[in-house]
């Protein structure tokens, strides 16, 4: 009676143990599957809304455009031949600034917050510069945008 | 009558629906048996290239099958042959005017269609490169040579071919490598034209190193392929195990 | 801490009072067989499609354009996503397989007869909506194969007199297989269909409860064992079982369900050679090919399909044993040789 007693737990434990193990190995695919891949490594290339490379000739003298990078939107000008890249997402409360060539500022709509060409906060409420990035254009005209 | 169609049509599609691509022959092939005989073994007859892709004309008319202004611009000589076929097989065309074949055309040398026929093309080997063919002319070691330098690299990529093939049944996305290794074929075969057996070194050496690079993707799937089916006959075998543990479960303790 | 909280609240809803009438305290006839576990592994298996579906459903895109890409996307960017795009078409066929075996159980041991001919007619209408189900989602990845079986599933009705064209035209939305189909057979595979299929399930499970389970017939029927945990346990070594056989498919042998045409994405305008449909339709399809007039081919299967549905009313004898039975058990043995025949015979023809 003992004996049996003994072994009916361990046989209840095994039942136990093999369902437990059953739930276990079934939901490791399903939660792997819903966690996101990061995006692999490379260039952070400055793409439009098809994510296709915007390209240097693209931006012209004085012009502006927004973009998207691994960062979110950023906008690009393009000064004195020399292009610039912006994050385009204002300090303040996360809206997109516009740049206004007549001025030489970036102008953002929501609470008239003013940045100078080098991302400064200049004025209105924005408590902090744009982040500025470094550009490097490869052979094909393409964007890469590196944090300063 | 629209519903006796609509049966036949149905039937057919049941009964024969083994038919590849849905379109019309050329009318040239009505007449020209023998050149029909052998285009339909090719290669082009294969992939959807028919007589007036090469040489012009109307392949659905009769009557304009062979007019001029349609483009119809007849058998090419056999000097005419090179610039013929490298209407579309451009890289070819260049690799063999540079050759001594080309140069030695108008001695009677070898043009296209000595080697790979007019109409009965199949897809290029490295068989092409026989005794038969070569020795027609001059002696065979120099082709030889060329075939021996050329059989490794040929043989990764034939067996490349076969193991993308594999990869591709099992669901795995081969289309980028399989592009990748198309190129690297062809840019290979390409290169025979030449006949130099220098350059011919000299630029197998870079094709190998697309066939590693290739090589390294493809056994990192084949790896990736066995480390789960390992995973897969482990749970397989728990799942069995835990079948027994519960009748073993039922049989004894339960049975009371 | 647990127990207390449990205390409470079987207080005031009485949890315990259901755990001993549904599961501990209700008894179920001894001598129950592994047949008579199919129907848990139907559960199961069901609950597995659903929930390998959802997450499919996060990824796939349904529209001709994309469909094919999303498809190729789970099964290679998304980690584990060959996995689960595995289950649920190899779970799908395992499906099918597992719910012939249950009719065919049921048919042997005449558990169709009075008082459980509802169960029969709820069940035969889940084996159509099941067949529904496999023919919608056949379409959904839009490969060659996907496309090419179903213009030949959809074309049969056209050979039905007066309305044939316009049930195509209907089943397709447009003529011929468009986007209009992968549509409306997508919107009607990922809701309308599971939810039919629970309800019908629920109301099948329902009916079986308050008849009782089926006395094997070569018992009496008088000894009995609790349902839980006596038969819970069989039902796992049952469910366990299958869910081998199912992996086994998935992980060695997936290309069972993935012949080479569902590796191309669809091309309406080049049908591949040798198309055929799935397994379960091949029996159909080939006796289709036989008999010179499609109309009566179809008349002929509806005509056999109205006398497996009605079975219940046509079969009155009480007689359950089967061997008792010879002229229903050679009936049921020449049909279901000839079904195999023909599937075997639609294979390699």
């Amino acid at each position: 009676m003992e004996e049996n007693t003994s072994r009916r737990n361990f046989l209840q434990k095994l039942v136990g143990g093999v369902l437990g193990a059953t739930a276990i190995v079934f939901a490791v695919p399903f939660v792997s599957y819903l966690i996101p891949k990061k995006s692999a490594g490379g260039a952070n290339l400055l793409t439009d809304a098809d994510n296709k490379p915007i390209l240097d000739r693209d931006i012209k003298e004085d012009a502006s455009l927004v973009g998207f990078s691994k960062d979110g939107p950023t906008i690009v000008i393009r000064l004195g031949g020399k292009l610039h890249a912006l994050s385009a997402v204002c300090t303040h409360l996360g809206c997109l600034v516009k740049w206004v060539p007549a001025e030489g500022i970036f102008f953002c709509p929501c609470h008239a917050g003013k940045f100078d060409a080098n991302g400064a906060n200049i004025s209105g409420p924005p408590p902090e510069p744009l982040t500025v990035y470094k550009i490097e254009v490869d052979k094909e005209g393409k964007i890469a945008l590196e944090k300063a | 009558m629209k519903k006796c169609l609509r049966t036949f049509f149905a039937f057919c599609l049941l009964l024969f629906a083994s038919s590849t691509t849905l379109a019309q022959e050329s009318v040239c092939l009505t007449c020209h048996e023998d050149i029909a005989k052998d285009w339909r073994q090719s290669i082009h007859a294969a992939n959807g290239i028919s007589c007036n892709n090469c040489h012009g004309g109307d392949p659905k008319n009769l009557d304009n099958a062979m007019d001029p202004k349609m483009g119809f611009v007849g058998k090419p000589s056999e000097m005419e042959v090179p610039a013929f076929c490298g209407k579309c097989h451009v890289g070819v065309k260049e690799n063999y005017t540079k050759s001594a074949h080309s140069i030695n055309l108008v001695r009677g040398g070898p043009s296209c269609v000595t080697c790979h026929t007019a109409h009965k093309q199949k897809r290029a080997a490295i068989s092409l490169i026989s005794e038969d063919l070569c020795a027609s002319c001059h002696s065979f070691e120099r082709a030889e040579k060329i075939k021996n330098s050329m059989l490794m690299s040929e043989t990764e990529i034939t067996g490349l071919e076969k193991r993308l093939e594999a990869l591709r049944i099992q669901g795995y996305d081969v289309r980028p490598s399989k592009k990748l290794l198309f190129a690297t074929r062809n840019q290979f075969h390409r290169l025979t034209h030449v006949v130099d057996v220098d350059l011919i070194l000299k630029e197998t050496t870079g094709i190998q190193s697309e066939i590693e690079r290739l090589k390294t993707e493809i056994s990192g799937n084949e790896a990736t392929e066995i480390k789960r089916k390992i995973f897969g006959a482990i749970f397989i075998i728990f799942l069995l195990i835990g079948a027994v543990i519960f009748w073993w479960y039922r049989n004894t303790i339960l049975s009371e | 801490m647990i127990k207390r909280i449990f205390n409470a609240v079987d207080e005031r809803v009485k949890l315990l009072e259901i755990y001993r009438e549904h599961l501990s305290q209700y008894f179920v006839p001894a001598g129950l067989n592994i047949w008579y576990s199919m129907g848990a592994v139907l559960i199961v298996l069901f609950s597995i499609e659903i929930i390998t579906g959802i997450f499919l459903l996060i990824h796939y895109v349904p529209h001709t354009k994309e469909a094919f890409e999303s498809v190729t996307h789970i099964s290679n960017a998304v980690p584990a996503g060959w996995l689960i795009r595995r289950v649920h078409a190899i779970g799908a066929n395992l499906f099918v397989l597992v719910l012939f075996l249950h009719m065919f159980s049921v048919l042997i041991m005449g558990s169709y007869k009075k008082p459980r001919e509802i169960h029969w007619f709820v069940g035969c209408i889940i084996l159509g909506v099941t067949l529904t189900t496999c023919l919608s989602g056949y379409l959904l990845p839009w490969s060659q194969l996907s496309y090419w079986a179903t213009t030949v599933a959809t074309s049969f009705p056209g050979s039905i007199p007066v309305i044939g064209d316009w049930l195509v035209w209907f089943m397709r939305g447009s003529n011929p297989v468009s986007q209009e189909t992968l549509g409306r057979f997508f919107a009607m595979h990922v809701s309308l269909i599971p939810f039919t299929i629970l309800i019908l399930t629920s109301i099948h499970i329902f009916v079986m409860r308050r008849t009782g389970i089926s006395v094997p017939p070569w018992t009496d029927g008088t000894k009995k064992i609790p349902f839980f945990p006596h038969f819970v346990i069989e039902d796992l070594k049952v469910i366990y079982f299958f869910l081998a056989m199912l992996f086994i498919f998935v992980f060695f042998y997936p290309q069972i369900s993935f012949p080479p045409d569902a590796l191309d994405p669809a091309d309406p305008l080049s049908t591949p050679a040798h198309i055929k449909p799935e397994w379960y339709f091949l029996a159909n399809y080939q006796m289709l090919k036989l008999v010179p007039n499609e109309f009566l081919g179809i008349i002929l299967q509806g005509t056999v399909a109205f006398f497996i549905f009605f079975l219940p009313l046509l079969d009155r004898k009480e007689e359950r044993r089967v061997w008792k039975r010879p002229i229903f058990g050679t009936i049921v043995f020449l049909g279901i040789i000839a079904f195999i025949i023909l599937t075997v015979w639609g294979h390699y023809s």
